[in-house]
C-alpha cells in the first residue's frame, strides 16, 4: 500500500510527539477512583489492630453506618516490642486505649473513656446527631476483660448503642 | 512549499498583512506541569488510601444490669459460655450452651489446626443455636428467647504459668453465630467483668 499523501509531506524532520490525551484521561480516572473509595488515614482508627475475624460475618459494611460515633481502639501488648523489654507481658494483655490518637492507660480508662464518651455524645446532640453510637476496635488478642471495661463506660456515660467492628473475608490472622 | 501552495489556492486577493494576521497557530496549553501535578495527586491518594476492609455488628449496652433486663416469667434464657483453653497461638476457643440449668459442651475433634478448630467450633456453635431456637415451638416463646454471651475463666483450663483469660476474638465470634441464628434478644455479659477483681 501506498504512503498516505499527509504521511509522505511531512518528511524526514517531521516532529513525532506521543498523543497524550488517552494518558491523561486514564490518570484522571484512577485519581477519581481512589478519592472516592477511599477514606483518609484518619486518626480514630488506630492501624495497629489485628481485627477478630468471626466465621461467616454478619455485618453492617462499614459504609452503611452514618451516624455519628465514637471510636473506641483497644490494643493488645502481645507481640508489641515496645513493652516487651523488661516486663513479662502476658497473652490477652492491654497496651492502652486509643481514642481519636489519644492514648489511655488501664487504670485512668474507667473515668476518662467515660469523660470522652460523654462529651462526644453531647457534642453530636448539639449537632442535631439523634443516633450516637460506640464503635467498639478491639484487637482479637485482647482479654473480653478490657473490652468489657470499654462498653460498662460507654454505658455509663448513657451510650445505648454499641457496634463491634469485625475484619471481613479472608481467612484470620495469625492462624 | 504547503504555505505558497495555500497563497496559490486563495480564491481572492488578500494583502500580505492581512495573511500575516490569519495566520493559523495552532494554541495548545502545556500539558507537562498539569500532567506532573496529576500523578503526584495519584500517587497521593494511592499512598493514603487506608480501605478499611471492616464492617460492625451492632449491639446494645443496656442501661442497668445484664443485656435486657431481668427475665421475664415464662422467657428462655440461653447463656452461651465462652470459655478458652491455653493462652497466647495455643489459645483454642471452648463453647458451651446452657439452657435451663442444662449444659451442653460443643465438641470438635482435638487434633484439628488451631484456624480450623476456632471455625468449627463457631460452626458447632451455630448449629447447636439454631436447634435451641427451632426447639422452642411457640412463636411467642420463640421471638421473647434471650440470648446471653457469658464468658467465663476456667483456670483448670490454663498451665501453671498462665493468667487465665477468654479473647476477646472468641466472644465476637460466639456473638455473631448468635446473630446469624437470629435471636430478637442477644447481649454480652459484662458487668461481672468490669468490676474490681474479676479475673
Amino acid at each position: 500500500m501506498a504512503k498516505s499523501v499527509a504521511y509522505a509531506d511531512r518528511g524526514p524532520t517531521g516532529d513525532v510527539s506521543i498523543n497524550m490525551t488517552p494518558m491523561i484521561d486514564v490518570v484522571f480516572q484512577l485519581m477519581i477512583f481512589f478519592i472516592l473509595s477511599s477514606q483518609l488515614a484518619s486518626p480514630e482508627i488506630s492501624q495497629k489492630i489485628v481485627l477478630p475475624k468471626p466465621h461467616e460475618e454478619k455485618i453492617i459494611p462499614e459504609r452503611e453506618v452514618k451516624e455519628s460515633r465514637v471510636v473506641v481502639n483497644i490494643l493488645a501488648k502481645e507481640d508489641d516490642r515496645n513493652h516487651g523489654r523488661d516486663e513479662k507481658v502476658m497473652p490477652g494483655d492491654l497496651a492502652h486505649y486509643e481514642v481519636s490518637g489519644l492514648k489511655i492507660s488501664e487504670t485512668e480508662a474507667a473515668e476518662k473513656l467515660k469523660a470522652i464518651i460523654e462529651a462526644r455524645s453531647a457534642a453530636a446532640r448539639k449537632a442535631g446527631n439523634k443516633e450516637f453510637h460506640v464503635e467498639v476496635r478491639a484487637d482479637h488478642r485482647v482479654a473480653y476483660e478490657h473490652v468489657a471495661r470499654a462498653l460498662v463506660a460507654a454505658g455509663a456515660a448513657g451510650v445505648e448503642k454499641a457496634y463491634i467492628t469485625v475484619g471481613r473475608g479472608g481467612p484470620a490472622d495469625g492462624e | 512549499m504547503a504555505r505558497s501552495r495555500d497563497i496559490a489556492i486563495e480564491p481572492r486577493y488578500r494583502s500580505p498583512r492581512k495573511r500575516r494576521g490569519r495566520a493559523k497557530v495552532r494554541i495548545q496549553p502545556p500539558m507537562t506541569p498539569m500532567i506532573d501535578v496529576t500523578f503526584q495527586l495519584l500517587l497521593f491518594f494511592l499512598m493514603t488510601a487506608a480501605f478499611r476492609n471492616e464492617g460492625n455488628i451492632a449491639s446494645s449496652i443496656p442501661q442497668s444490669g445484664d443485656v435486657a433486663g431481668p427475665p421475664q416469667i415464662g422467657q428462655i434464657v440461653v447463656f452461651v459460655i465462652v470459655g478458652q483453653e491455653g493462652a497466647g497461638d495455643d489459645a483454642r476457643p471452648v463453647y458451651a450452651i446452657r439452657k435451663l440449668g442444662r449444659e451442653r459442651q460443643i465438641e470438635v475433634p482435638k487434633g484439628l489446626p488451631a484456624g480450623e478448630y476456632k471455625q468449627q467450633m463457631a460452626l458447632g456453635l451455630y448449629e447447636e443455636l439454631a436447634r435451641v431456637k427451632s426447639d422452642v415451638q411457640d412463636p411467642k416463646l420463640q421471638s421473647e428467647l434471650q440470648v446471653i454471651i457469658r464468658p467465663e475463666v476456667d483456670p483448670a483450663r490454663f498451665a501453671e504459668d498462665q493468667r487465665p483469660y477468654v479473647r476477646w476474638e472468641y466472644v465476637v465470634d460466639a456473638y455473631n453465630q448468635a446473630t446469624r441464628v437470629e435471636f430478637a434478644k442477644i447481649g454480652f455479659q459484662w458487668q461481672a467483668f468490669a468490676g474490681e477483681g474479676a479475673f
